[in-house]
C-alpha cells in the first residue's frame, strides 16, 4: 500500500467523511479513512472509485486514471 | 468563470435587458491613442496595472489588493509541484518576473518617473493574468513587443489627473466580500469616492449592451457583499466606464438607472441564479479547480487522454477482480489521475475482502502559507 498521505484539502476531507462508506482509522499519530467492502461487491467498489474522484476530489467527469496493481505472495 | 461568463447566460441577458433600459450614450471625441498593434487583450490588461501604478502615486493613501499576477503565481506554484522540470523553469520565471515588478513599482512610487522599465512591468504582470482568469498559460510569458511598450506610453499619457484625484476614498481593485464568490470571483478595476470604475482600452467609442451590464452587475455585487477596504456606510452614487484610448471618464449616477423599489427582488432572482450556475463554489475550490485546469493543459511532459466513465468503471472491476482472484497477503492496487496524483488504493487478496484506504494530510498549514502574503 501506499502509505505517503496524499495533501487533501479541508473541504475534500469534508466530502470525504460525507460519505457513509468511510470510517475514520486512527494509527496513534496519524490517521487515514477505510471503507470495507464484500468480495461480492466489486460494481459497488469501483463506484466507490468513481465518487471519490468525481464527487470528493472534484476531477471533471473525462478525467484519466492509471491503475497499478500488485500482486504479492501468490500462491 | 467570472461575472462576464455569468452575464453571457442567455437568461441573465434578458433579465438584465428587461431590468435595466441602457441609458443614452451621447460622448463623441477624437481618439487619443489609437492601437498600435493587436495585442488587444494583453494591452487592456497591461494599461489596467498601470492605471492602478499610476492612482497609487496620485492617490499614496488608496487601497491596494494583492495583484492578481501574484495570485497566478501561487497557483501555478502550487501546479508546478507536479510537474516536470520544464515548469520548474517558468515557475522561476514567473517568480522573477513579480520580484522585479514590485521592485521596479516601489522606485516608481518614491521617482514618479513613468519610464520603460514600470511600463514593461505592466505587460509582464498582465501575462500573468489569464492563469489566474483562465486557468491558461501564456505562451509569451517574459517576452515583450516594443509596440506594446509604445502603445501604452501613449494610453497613460492621456490619463487625467484631475479626474481621478480622490477626495476621500480610492480602492484599487476592489472585490465585494463574499459576494465575488458567488459568480465565481469578481473585481472591478477602481472605486474613486462615490464611483465604481471599470477601465475598457478599446478604440470604440460606445456604450456597448455588455458594458452596461458589466457595471450593473459590480453594483448588484456590491450591495450584497460591500466592498473590500471600505467602510460599511460608504454608498455607491455612480458608476464609471473610463474609455482609456479617449482619456474620457464616462459616469452614470445610480438614481437614473436604478429603481430601488424593484431592486431587491432583482437582487434576489440574481444571487438564486448565481447559486444554480456557480453551485456556490467556495474561493479554495476555485484554485483547485484552475490548478487542475493548468495541469491538463500539455505543461505536464505526459499527454492527457480523456476517459470516459464507463472505461474507468471497467477499468477499476478488472483491477478489483484480479486483486480479489489472485492476490496474496499484501496485495493492492492503485488508482490514480496522473495529473493531479490523486489517488484510490483498495487492498485486498484472495483470502481478504477489499479495504478502500484513503490517507490524507490535510492541507490547511500548506494552504494558509501559500496563500498568505
Amino acid at each position: 500500500m501506499r502509505y505517503t498521505p496524499q495533501e487533501l484539502t479541508t473541504d475534500e476531507e469534508e466530502r470525504l467523511r460525507k460519505l457513509r462508506e468511510f470510517y475514520r482509522h486512527d494509527y496513534g499519530s496519524h490517521y487515514t479513512y477505510h471503507a470495507k467492502l464484500s468480495r461480492y461487491e466489486i460494481e459497488k467498489a469501483a463506484e466507490l472509485a468513481e465518487k471519490i474522484f468525481v464527487d470528493v476530489f472534484k476531477l471533471p467527469q473525462d478525467y484519466e486514471v492509471k491503475v497499478e496493481l500488485n500482486l504479492e505472495n501468490m500462491k | 468563470m467570472s461575472l462576464t461568463s455569468f452575464l453571457a447566460n442567455k437568461d441573465v441577458k434578458e433579465r438584465f435587458l428587461q431590468e435595466f433600459p441602457k441609458p443614452k450614450f451621447d460622448l463623441e471625441k477624437e481618439i487619443l491613442a489609437p492601437p498600435l498593434i493587436n495585442h488587444w487583450g494583453l494591452v487592456g490588461t497591461a494599461f489596467d496595472y498601470l492605471m492602478r501604478f499610476y492612482l497609487k502615486r496620485l492617490n499614496p493613501k488608496a487601497t491596494e489588493k494583492e495583484w492578481v499576477a501574484e495570485i497566478a503565481a501561487k497557483i501555478f506554484n502550487i501546479a508546478s509541484k507536479y510537474t516536470c522540470d520544464g515548469d520548474k523553469k517558468l515557475l522561476e520565471k514567473i517568480q522573477n518576473i513579480l520580484s522585479n515588478a514590485k521592485t521596479i513599482y516601489l522606485q516608481y512610487l518614491k521617482s514618479g518617473e513613468m519610464n520603460d522599465e514600470v511600463i514593461k512591468s505592466a505587460i509582464l504582470l498582465a501575462q500573468l493574468d489569464p492563469i489566474y482568469r483562465a486557468g491558461v498559460i501564456d505562451k509569451n510569458i517574459g517576452a515583450i513587443d516594443e509596440g506594446d511598450v509604445k502603445d501604452l506610453k501613449n494610453l497613460i499619457s492621456v490619463v487625467d489627473p484631475n479626474v481621478f484625484k480622490a477626495k476621500e476614498l480610492c480602492v484599487l481593485n476592489p472585490t465585494f466580500g463574499e459576494a465575488s464568490m458567488l459568480v465565481g470571483g469578481a473585481d472591478v478595476d477602481l472605486l474613486i469616492d462615490n464611483t465604481l470604475i471599470e477601465i475598457k482600452t478599446t478604440k470604440y467609442l460606445k456604450l456597448e449592451r455588455d458594458y452596461f451590464n458589466q457595471i450593473i452587475g459590480y453594483y448588484i455585487l456590491y450591495r450584497i457583499g460591500g466592498i473590500y477596504a471600505a467602510p460599511p456606510e460608504h454608498k455607491i452614487e455612480k458608476l464609471g466606464i473610463y474609455y482609456s484610448r479617449y482619456g474620457v471618464l464616462y459616469t452614470i449616477a445610480i438614481n437614473d438607472i436604478i429603481n430601488e423599489t424593484k431592486l431587491l427582488s432583482f437582487i434576489d432572482w440574481f444571487k438564486k441564479k448565481a447559486a444554480i450556475e456557480f453551485k456556490d463554489i467556495k474561493s479554495s475550490e476555485l484554485i483547485a479547480q484552475k490548478t487542475t485546469k493548468i495541469l491538463r493543459q500539455g505543461l505536464l511532459s505526459r499527454s492527457f487522454s480523456p476517459m470516459k466513465k464507463e472505461e474507468r468503471i471497467n477499468l477499476y472491476k478488472q483491477a478489483l477482480t484480479e486483486l480479489i482472484q489472485k492476490g496474496g497477503d499484501g496485495s493492492f492496487v492503485i488508482f490514480e489521475e496522473p495529473a493531479t496524483k490523486k489517488f484510490v488504493q483498495f487492498a485486498g487478496s484472495k483470502e481478504e475482502n477489499p479495504l478502500c484506504d484513503i490517507p490524507p494530510k490535510n492541507l490547511q498549514q500548506t494552504k494558509k502559507s501559500d496563500f498568505e502574503s
